[in-house]
């Protein structure tokens, strides 16, 4: 038999590891940065580019793409070359994807705090980075697949699937959700409005966080947790079921994001349904994990990197018990915009996605280094600083969601809300927010140590790197499969009935086998589920428009107030006000009338939101004067005592581009708002003379004068027109309404069928 | 003419119901097989991230760090 000699390129593992501590240093520090934000609003310094709403992305895409993402690709370049008994394809395109990412990475941190965005959680990267993003995954997938088509080992470990299955559905996802057309180098707007640009990103939300926060990781716990307890796995078969659970469930459950919006229920409940069904994969996941410990606990006691991954996957256990019990409607009721969805989604990245990553650095560091790790002591007191980080953080976390969620809900005993002051709700959170900064600071000093550890272990290194020889024969070219171990009743000569033999071989033959081996196949099959899933999810999405009661007083904003949302989005407001009242009563009673899917037609993108950091503001238009909102963004504390929102004195004197205005109507009209000509060809004069009005009307209430020419007179002008659209008389052909009605009920009766 | 008054007009409603129940056929067939098929016959993939040290021979190669 012919022997292949090789060997492995761990240069490009120590590449993705070194970054994965550099940017989860960076990105845990700016995270600290917005928690101490919101204890002491002072921080914020009324500086633009350190304000909350525009740090909170930067925040979110440093730990999820810049620690998580090179956690996963180290992780994957180390294991992948092992199980394949194969190199990389091409160390050129190891070395695009490595400088390619960071370089995105660098754009990101640049771009995000000078406000430009997109507007969309998780995905505010602006169009040219995007397709930067989508390039070099693709670079990524090719070396991958290259790979793979170049193994030495016939079956795929159950790790590289869940690689595939990430390499597959990340990029569906970010494509789709990002498409939108550019209005600028810098500038983009959402291809989807209102109601379907909601189900996009909920869809990419939701899936992101299944497939680039889990399904990933998985993959590197089923292969290091094996490696470090030098075990193998407890259950083949049950890491097959999972594995398969989550490709065919995790994209269904998607719409549970949108309980309580214009989503038909039933697919609202069937969202809510394969959430709770989603328990069984997870627990089994988790129980194989630790179940592969079976025999070796001791071992945890005296080894840290096995101490992280116990942690670890019980955070993964106990985050995926949260999460559909958050989908259930009852829940979310309560749940949903306070910080309890906070609390779970760093139970998820505090415990399951930072801790097995730096079990896995733990455990690589010696291999990579080729020497001993420095000192395990430090390693000890990372693991209990780490964790006790976490438990401060998550306790004050849920605390302080139980808390607001409650008070927002209170109503006393004559019928009216208990806590009708918004910022009553805000001042009960402050203690905790503390405490959470505390744990937040634990978990970075613990991450801190790590570094410590890694550079004096770095500084051991050998003079030379050895690179082992491995050698094994290569793939046959025709493949005989391991022969199937025979029925121990068969050999024994016991006489089976025809059938059951025949189910037997059936089930026992080779054509499962076959695909198992075949990477073409199982890739098809994992795109297969992944896109009839989202295809079910996404249907209903663009069939909505037909089924959106078109209300028709309902119209396009006013080239000013478009200027104003502009600046809306590039502020981040979203990031801690929505745009959504629900239909229960303890909303409509705290904001008025209930958010209706027609009203959000020329939405682009969508701004909804996900917490209430702040009060929402679907409703704010006309509830006060102008000027209330010039001293409010001078200096929310003057007006609002306990405020957490960050000031924007400067948008006073920033000048608002009026010449940029006619471009963003053009793009706005080619997503399908009707914008004619003549309103864009008299855009910049209707603008000049909106934003003249309401500087007049500032300066007659008392405030400052000549701010006509001024960025906060657009933000005040669209802020006035929020919500206010359904309350406006019906246009002429309208039949009259009957005088002595209310304005909200008398909208309500406009709203006609589409077409 | 956008392009969610095409995706309206195309009429795919009852494709959506088929994919699930495609997939949710697929799916219960999986776990049936997994576990009707013997253990034994996983062992070998079970094995593999332990397998992949065994053909190390002393390395030869060395790289400037």
């Amino acid at each position: 038999m012919t022997v292949e000699v090789f060997s492995y390129d761990d240069a490009i593992v120590r590449k993705f590891t070194l970054v994965t501590l550099v940017w989860g240093v960076v990105g845990m520090l700016v995270g600290l940065l917005v928690a101490l934000q919101l204890a002491a609003p002072a921080l914020n310094f009324g500086v633009p580019w350190l304000s909350f709403g525009r740090l909170r992305p930067l925040h979110t895409n440093a730990v999820i793409f810049a620690f998580a993402g090179n956690a996963v690709f180290a992780g994957v370049y180390y294991s992948l070359q092992r199980l394949l008994k194969a190199p990389m394809f091409s160390k050129t395109l190891s070395a695009i994807h490595f400088w390619g990412w960071q370089a995105i990475i660098v754009a990101a941190a640049v771009t995000l705090p000078l406000g430009f965005t997109q507007g969309k959680e998780y995905a505010e990267l602006e169009w040219p980075i995007d397709i930067a993003v989508a390039l070099i995954w693709v670079v990524f997938a090719v070396n991958v697949f290259g790979t793979i088509a170049r193994r030495r080992e016939r079956h795929l470990y159950v790790s590289i699937w869940f690689y595939i299955a990430t390499l597959i559905t990340i990029a569906m996802l970010h494509i789709f959700n990002s498409l939108a057309l550019p209005a600028g180098l810098f500038k983009s707007y959402s291809l989807y409005a209102g109601v379907q640009d909601a189900f996009m990103q909920w869809w990419y939300g939701h899936n992101a966080v299944g497939f680039l926060l889990t399904t990933p990781f998985l993959g590197l716990m089923y292969y290091f947790m094996p490696k470090a307890a030098n075990r193998p796995v407890f259950s083949y078969r049950l890491s097959i079921v999972h594995f398969w659970t989550l490709v065919f469930m995790y994209i269904w459950a998607g719409p549970h994001h949108l309980h309580y919006t214009a989503l038909p229920a039933w697919a609202s409940t069937l969202g809510m349904l394969f959430s709770v069904m989603l328990w069984m994969p997870s627990w089994g996941g988790m129980l194989n994990g630790l179940l592969t410990l079976r025999g070796v606990w001791h071992k945890v006691a005296e080894d840290p990197v096995l101490k992280f991954f116990v942690v670890s996957v019980t955070f993964y256990g106990m985050s995926t018990f949260e999460g559909p019990l958050l989908s259930v409607r009852s829940v979310n009721l309560l749940s949903h915009y306070t910080d309890w969805t906070i609390a779970h989604v760093h139970s998820g990245a505090l415990g399951w996605v930072g801790f097995l990553t730096f079990g896995m650095i733990y455990w690589l560091m010696p291999r990579l280094f080729q020497t001993e790790l420095w000192s395990k002591k430090l390693a000890e007191a990372h693991f209990w600083v780490g964790t006790i980080g976490i438990l401060l953080y998550i306790v004050a976390i849920y605390a302080a969601g139980l808390t607001q969620g409650l008070m927002w809900l209170a109503f006393d005993e004559d019928g009216y809300l208990k806590y009708g002051d918004f910022v009553e709700t805000t001042l009960r959170l402050i203690p905790m927010y503390w405490v959470r900064v505390i744990g937040g600071t634990a978990y970075l000093a613990g991450v801190l140590m790590l570094a410590v550890n890694m550079f004096m272990t770095w500084r051991r290194r050998p003079a030379t790197y050895q690179v082992p020889l491995h050698e094994a024969p290569p793939l046959a070219a025709t493949y005989v499969p391991h022969p199937e171990p025979a029925s121990a009743l068969r050999t024994a000569g016991v006489h089976l009935a025809d059938t059951g033999y025949r189910l037997e071989r059936f089930f026992g033959s080779h054509w499962h086998r076959a695909w198992e081996r075949r990477p073409v196949k199982l890739t098809v099959m994992v795109t297969v589920a992944v896109v009839s899933a989202s295809l079910f999810e996404i249907i209903p999405t663009f069939l909505i428009r037909s089924n959106v009661p078109t209300i028709s007083t309902v119209a396009p904003y006013t080239p000013l107030e478009l200027a104003g949302r502009a600046i809306y989005l590039s502020e981040g407001c979203y990031n801690c006000h929505s745009q959504m009242v629900r239909p229960i009563r303890a909303e409509t009673e705290r904001y008025g009338e209930y958010s209706k899917p027609g009203e959000f037609v020329y939405d682009h993108p969508f701004q909804w939101g996900s917490r209430r950091i702040g009060p929402d503001l679907q409703r704010v238009g006309g509830k006060y004067p102008h000027l209330w909102h010039v001293r409010h963004m001078q200096d929310p504390r003057a007006i609002t005592r306990g405020s957490i929102m960050p000031g924007y004195p400067w948008m006073l004197h920033a000048e608002l581009d009026f010449a940029a205005i006619p471009r963003t109507m053009r793009t706005h009209r080619a997503l399908g708002v009707p914008y004619s000509d003549d309103d864009i060809a008299g855009a910049v004069e209707h603008a000049t003379e909106q934003a003249r009005g309401i500087a007049g009307e500032i300066a007659t209430q008392g405030g400052p004068q000549g701010l006509e020419r001024s960025q906060v007179v657009a933000l005040i002008a669209y802020l006035q027109r929020l919500g206010t659209d359904i309350t406006r008389p019906a246009p002429a052909p309208q039949p009259p309404n009957p005088p002595a009605e209310p304005a909200v009920e008398t909208a309500a009766v406009q709203v006609a069928e589409a077409r | 003419m956008s392009l969610s008054d095409i995706m309206g007009a195309a009429g795919l409603g009852s494709w959506a119901v088929l994919g699930l129940i495609v997939s949710f056929v697929t799916f219960v067939g999986i776990v049936v097989w997994v576990f009707v098929r013997r253990r034994s016959s996983w062992e070998h993939a079970r094995r593999l991230p332990l397998d992949d040290g065994d053909t190390t021979t002393p390395g030869s190669g060395g790289s400037p760090r």
